[in-house]
């Protein structure tokens, strides 16, 4: 294993309001990132189970950088291994999603089960009496690299740990009611929608866990009163500060109030537009705690958002140090009306890559990516919106204390937190 | 392995559709384009008939027989919604698109309506002057022929590029 103890991180304040802009760009980083957060002690997200529904069902997922490889058996249990592999490291499956019964190697016809266990490898005896592996080969010593996946209502975790924390205790009880809310009942998938934007991965869960800039950059948010920094709202926490959720209630706040609050703030952009066609920004209540819109990050790779009526569980892919894929999983609920369906797939317009208040994050991302390669060691981020010090809970969008929380618990992960630093 | 080609079985132009109604079609497909490649965008939602769908589906939800879209536009109100968000409040990449279509394969002509598919490549250009291979795919259009000329009824944009590079801004 590559010896990282050379990779430091230039922390001046313990509380992580200053952010060393180098930490989106060091390939070091992004190496150790791999062995200590994707494959290190977290679930990553793979995918849902209505995304594979049937016996032999799989789909490709990935944690990290490493491509896994998610199906279910006869019996409807999920298994996932590694998809590289045991002979001389071939990728197995080959398309995305599918059914199949076993997996065959296309290089040397390597076989193996369900479960990753290598089954069968042709000529093992030899040909003719000659040739073949040696004696000593023993099939179930060659076993695909197996994960350990868990299933919280519906949604399937994985982890290279086998001695992980239960899924519910890794939640927390604020993540495990709010994602299992959401996940209360069967759901069918509705269709993914998917981008790659030329940024660090990091940059997305910071974006995520960033309340300040929801009705600044999305500015469709603000004229449709659908988030505002003028609204009941809030960003908690789990008690490791490593999970969030943003909310807030639509209508807590009157046009007339945050178009003088914005105005008075120098937004100049302030007008309100009218739509023809209002039924995208119309919200059918169903969220039991009244939040019209919440966004969770559940660390590192999964994200979870009920914006109005549409509903997702994104993720996200690394593709190196310069870049990642997001997935957006859009779904509905088995026992939804078709009105209500297709007023999902409307507001479905909100989001993803071409969604209303969500293609101005692809931009910035790319943005701070492009313009923070070139910048200085010791120039950094400023994070100090909502307070400094201690990390907690803030009932306010005018805040960005829940990025630090990514930070602390990412710092410790990494094993590069400064002594005595917030947790 | 599993059929990835289009579905149902590849259809044969209809050679029976008149020339100067697929004259006219073609005329309208190009200058569509063109108006988004110039930002247009007035002009581009005339090419729309008044009861207009405007689609672009990822290709992938296609396969699996998703719903789900990108942009999903059941009215011209909503493509007309979506030009006045783009106009007032979005933010992307300053760019240049520049549409590059192959010949239109003219499926099917009746009641005055023409089926039509058109395959396309959009080049995005940075206002520094590097270009890309910006998405691929293809119009499945439905068009009206009116006493104004030909107009889109539909148009659905079957997108093979459905890792979609960054953002999906002016429409495609
Ligand atoms: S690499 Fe897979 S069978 Fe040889
Ligand atoms: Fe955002």
């Amino acid at each position: 294993m590559k010896d990282f103890a050379s990779v430091q991180v230039n922390w001046p304040r313990k509380d992580y309001s200053r952010v060393p802009y180098s930490i989106y760009h060091d390939p070091e980083i992004y190496q150790l990132e791999q062995e200590k957060i994707f494959r290190g002690r977290c679930w990553n997200v793979l995918c849902l189970e209505a995304e594979i529904p049937n016996p032999g069902d799989f789909r490709v997922c990935h944690v990290g950088d490493t491509p896994v490889v998610v199906n279910r058996d006869d019996d409807g249990e999920l298994y996932a291994f590694v998809n590289r592999c045991a002979h001389r490291g071939a990728e197995i499956v080959r398309e995305p999603w599918g059914t199949a019964k076993e997996h065959t190697c296309i290089y040397h016809a390597w076989l193996y089960n369900r479960k990753g266990d290598l089954k069968g490898v042709p000529f093992r005896r030899g040909a003719n009496g000659k040739g073949g592996m040696p004696a000593c080969f023993d099939m179930k010593n060659h076993n695909l690299v197996k994960v350990r996946v868990t299933s919280f209502n519906g949604v399937i975790f994985g982890t290279f740990h086998h001695d992980m924390e239960p899924i519910e205790e890794y939640l927390g009880p604020l993540f495990t009611k709010h994602v299992g809310e959401m996940f209360n009942r069967p759901v069918k998938v509705l269709g993914y929608q998917r981008q790659r934007i030329n940024a660090n991965w990091k940059l997305y869960p910071e974006n995520i866990k960033d309340a300040y800039h929801g009705s600044l950059l999305h500015e469709f948010n603000r004229t449709f009163g659908l988030s505002r920094l003028t609204q009941v709202a809030g960003g908690y926490m789990d008690e490791k500060h490593r999970h969030s959720i943003l909310f807030q209630y639509k209508g807590s706040d009157s046009d007339e109030e945050a178009l003088k609050a914005y105005i008075e703030n120098g937004v100049k952009k302030g007008e309100i537009a009218g739509l023809n066609d209002y039924s995208m920004v119309n919200i059918i209540d169903e969220n039991p705690f009244g939040m019209s819109t919440r966004v969770m990050n559940v660390f590192p790779n999964c994200f979870f958002h009920q914006i109005g009526n549409t509903l997702a569980m994104r993720k996200i892919r690394t593709l190196g140090v310069d870049a990642f894929e997001l997935t957006w999983v859009l779904y509905t609920y088995e026992d939804d009306s078709e009105e209500m369906v297709q007023h999902r797939l409307n507001q479905a317009n909100m989001v993803g890559p071409a969604g209303l208040i969500s293609m101005e994050d692809g931009e910035a991302l790319e943005m701070v990516h492009r313009t923070t390669k070139s910048a200085a060691e010791e120039e950094m981020a400023v994070i100090e919106m909502g307070g400094i010090g201690e990390i907690g809970d803030r009932d306010t969008r005018v805040n960005e204390v829940t990025i630090r929380g990514f930070w602390a618990y990412y710092a410790q992960l990494m094993g590069f937190a400064p002594e005595g630093a917030e947790q | 392995m599993r059929d990835l080609m289009d579905k149902p079985a590849a259809r044969k132009t209809d050679r029976s559709i008149p020339m100067e109604v697929r004259q006219a079609a073609d005329d309208l497909i190009m200058d569509s384009t063109v108006h988004l490649d110039r930002m247009e965008l007035d002009a581009w939602i005339e090419c729309f008939d008044e009861t207009a769908e405007y689609h672009v589906i990822p290709r992938e939800n296609l396969e699996v027989g998703y719903g789900a879209a990108v942009i999903r536009c059941n009215s011209l109100d909503v493509i007309k919604d979506r030009l006045m968000v783009l106009d007032v409040s979005s933010k992307y990449n300053p760019h240049w698109d520049r549409h590059f279509l192959n010949g239109t394969q003219y499926l099917s002509y009746e009641d005055g309506i023409l089926e039509a598919r058109t395959n396309f490549m959009i080049v995005q250009s940075s206002l520094e002057g590097f270009s890309k291979l910006f998405v691929a795919g293809h119009y499945e259009d439905k068009i009206v022929m009116t006493d104004a000329g030909p107009r889109l009824r539909s148009r659905v944009v079957v997108l093979d590029t459905f890792s979609v590079p960054n953002l999906i801004a002016v429409p495609l």
